[in-house]
């Protein structure tokens, strides 16, 4: 990284130094532009249009123009590169060490919101765009990797950064047997939809429960490091800790009533083991139990008892009509974790359920994304994923092999 | 419980102490030291094999998980360098850090269980995080490798050729980081909305990725230095641990959706 001995600042070319005093420039000025301004602007359509085409009208001429000036020149040289990632990166760990909330006074403490991100990111899309261009015409095979990555990155940031003020999410909570058409969004702005969603029902499929040893403060009591806890087995006997024991009957829905546990489906059921520890004649019910069952446990020693855990969730998903007003007849869809709907330029998300009914939800919590700059970024990062092939696959050797002391 | 990690452990181990001897001794045995490293590998992936089976998931959720698979390629990448190039120190570099992270599964077990909660049950799971594996491997074998050019003590190796493989291997690794960036951001699209969050372990993913991306750019420049490669190839590492290993103990990361499950 050392510069030649004869090489004074600021004379052309523009090397390490130089880079590193220009992105601290850039730095302190954001710095002083969130204490005096406040939080950087969020832009929506048309600004943020308007602002993004500034910027790639500014990386274009910069790029014409730049034989004529060694801050051009500069802007698409390795040093610049080096220097504006580093203050990205600089701003990203500021981000991971310090506790960020949304809309503190503090830029450090919001700091997605502040001056030091955007101009971050504004210097990275300068000098990043001044990059691409410089091997991006004539269009030629060699450069494939080169274009792929620069310029799918570029593009992923940039639809990415300029979009996110488009973005718009909302939270739907849906009840069994009723419509919704309308939400708010965090700001509480109400947010109406050409659809509605009506909920006919929530599912959830279930892990068989684990069975653990625990205390009497229900923590779970650990031996050679490892959690005594383990997987429900109905078939061989099981051990947890030092308890033998073999379940004789499982019912994964049951309720309670005169004095025992009956397998019944219904609302309010839940999973229930008969249990015979070994060495005891008699039989033992073991159950997590829920808001309509009562659970059950067994004493096994002194302050440690059995008991069954709360069983996983497997799958869980919502079975809804979507009522649109091109159709006759409402849609039935279903929205499940990782398989989200599609309705218009909308997309809904399962995100949560009434979590002390479990199964027995009658409640779904969706949410609700549209993002019109989304392909976009698909584009960007589909070039980026074939530039990463290729850069796997990369036989270029570095000319610069000698050893430099 | 029928798998018991321990005599897998051990079978690799043999095999292992097997090829450092035939590596060292008077009259080295190239091809049995090849054979040997291979053998060792090839037992864990057959313990990982059977692990998913066993548990009808890809054992790929929990920290000891990644740790297994870690170990898996990393051991297969010193045994691919040692067959290519008969870089003797890497294979024992890359198989003692392969240990280091078997030994600490034997004495950290997880708790083997069945359950992936619905959001881990999607296609991109699987590739998302073997990706990132194989990118950590081969960034730790880079790694190893740059430290061995400062060492400079193998007169067969001159600095100037370590940092060459070191730099290659960089770029195999960040290709598959890149892979696993882009692949977690289309998989969070799909499961939480949006493909990114700046979730502290994406956060740390994107601080661990700018820095190779740091040190790719910096040794496109100049001459090669040894000592500054290796400065920036540590802190890059370093950066990779975190993300990796140190988001579970930071504090603000608790209610991060990549915190590694029991």
């Amino acid at each position: 990284m050392e510069e030649k001995q004869s090489k004074v600042l600021w004379e052309s070319p523009w090397g390490y130094a130089e880079s590193f005093l220009i992105t601290f420039g850039v730095f302190i000025a954001c710095l002083a532009l969130d204490a005096s301004v406040g939080a950087a602007p969020r832009l929506s359509f048309p600004d943020n249009l308007i602002a993004g085409g500034l910027i790639i009208v500014t990386i274009i001429i910069s790029f014409i123009i730049k034989s004529k000036n060694h801050a051009l020149l500069w802007l698409s040289s390795i040093p610049a590169a080096i220097a504006s990632i580093t203050l990205f990166v600089v701003v990203s760990v500021l981000m991971a060490t310090i506790p960020q909330t949304d809309g503190a006074i503090n830029p450090f403490y919001s700091i997605l919101e502040s001056w030091m991100y955007n101009g971050a990111y504004v210097l990275v899309l300068l000098t990043l765009g001044n990059a691409t261009l410089k091997r991006l015409w004539p269009l030629e095979f060699k450069n494939a990797t080169y274009i792929l990555n620069h310029l799918g990155l570029f593009i992923a940031l940039f639809a990415g950064g300029i979009g996110a003020g488009d973005v718009q999410k909302v939270n739907m909570k849906l009840f069994e047997g009723s419509s919704v058409f309308h939400a708010h969004d965090k700001d509480n702005n109400e947010i109406v939809f050409p659809f509605a969603v009506e909920l006919t029902k929530f599912s959830m499929e279930e892990f068989l429960p684990k069975i653990a040893l625990v205390d009497s403060n229900n923590d779970i009591i650990t031996k050679n490091g490892r959690m005594c806890m383990v997987d429900m087995d109905t078939v061989n006997p099981m051990q947890v800790g030092d308890v033998s024991f073999s379940v004789k009957d499982f019912y994964a829905h049951a309720q309670y009533w005169e004095k025992s546990y009956r397998p019944v489906y219904d609302y309010g059921s839940a999973p229930v083991a008969k249990i015979q520890i070994e060495g005891v004649d008699t039989t033992n019910w073991l159950s997590n139990g829920n808001f309509m069952c009562p659970p059950a446990f067994v004493q096994v020693a002194d302050s440690i008892y059995l008991k069954m855990v709360k069983p996983a969730p497997k799958r869980f998903y919502s079975k809804v009509k979507i009522y649109t007003p091109e159709a006759e007849l409402p849609a039935h869809e279903t929205i499940e974790v990782n398989y989200p709907l599609e309705v218009g330029d909308w997309k809904l998300y399962q995100v949560s359920y009434d979590e002390s009914k479990g199964k027995w939800s009658r409640t779904s919590g969706i949410e609700l994304v549209k993002d019109p700059w989304l392909p976009w970024v698909y584009v960007g990062l589909f070039m980026m994923i074939a530039g990463s092939v290729l850069l796997i696959f990369r036989k270029k050797k570095n000319d610069n092999l000698e050893l430099d002391k | 419980m029928l798998l018991h990690f321990e005599y897998f452990l051990l079978a690799s181990l043999l095999c292992w102490v097997g090829s450092w001897i035939t590596m060292v001794i008077k009259k080295p045995v190239p091809s049995i030291t090849a054979t040997l490293a291979l053998s060792g590998s090839i037992v864990l992936m057959l313990f990982v094999a059977l692990l998913w089976i066993e548990l009808d998931r890809p054992p790929l959720r929990t920290l000891g998980e990644t740790r297994l698979w870690y170990s898996v390629v990393l051991s297969l990448i010193g045994a691919l360098l040692y067959i290519r190039w008969r870089f003797s120190a890497i294979l024992f570099y890359c198989h003692f850090l392969s240990l280091v992270f078997l030994v600490i599964n034997f004495f950290k077990p997880d708790t083997f269980s069945k359950t992936l909660m619905p959001a881990l049950q999607s296609p991109w799971f699987v590739p998302h995080v073997i990706v990132y594996m194989i990118a950590y491997a081969c960034l730790g074998a880079s790694f190893v490798v740059a430290c061995a050019g400062l060492i400079k003590r193998f007169s067969k190796w001159t600095a100037v050729r370590c940092i060459e493989l070191a730099d290659r291997l960089v770029y195999v690794g960040f290709g598959f980081l890149t892979l696993g960036l882009v692949f977690g951001a289309l998989w969070a699209k799909e499961a939480w909305g949006h493909y990114w969050t700046w979730d502290p372990k994406e956060t740390w993913a994107f601080i661990s990725w700018g820095v190779y991306l740091v040190y790719i750019h910096k040794q496109l420049r100049g001459t090669i230095n040894v000592r500054s490669s290796l400065w920036v190839l540590s802190i890059s590492f370093v950066a990779l641990l975190v993300c990796w290993f140190g988001i579970n103990y930071l504090p603000a990361a608790q209610n991060s959706v990549h915190v590694y499950s029991q």
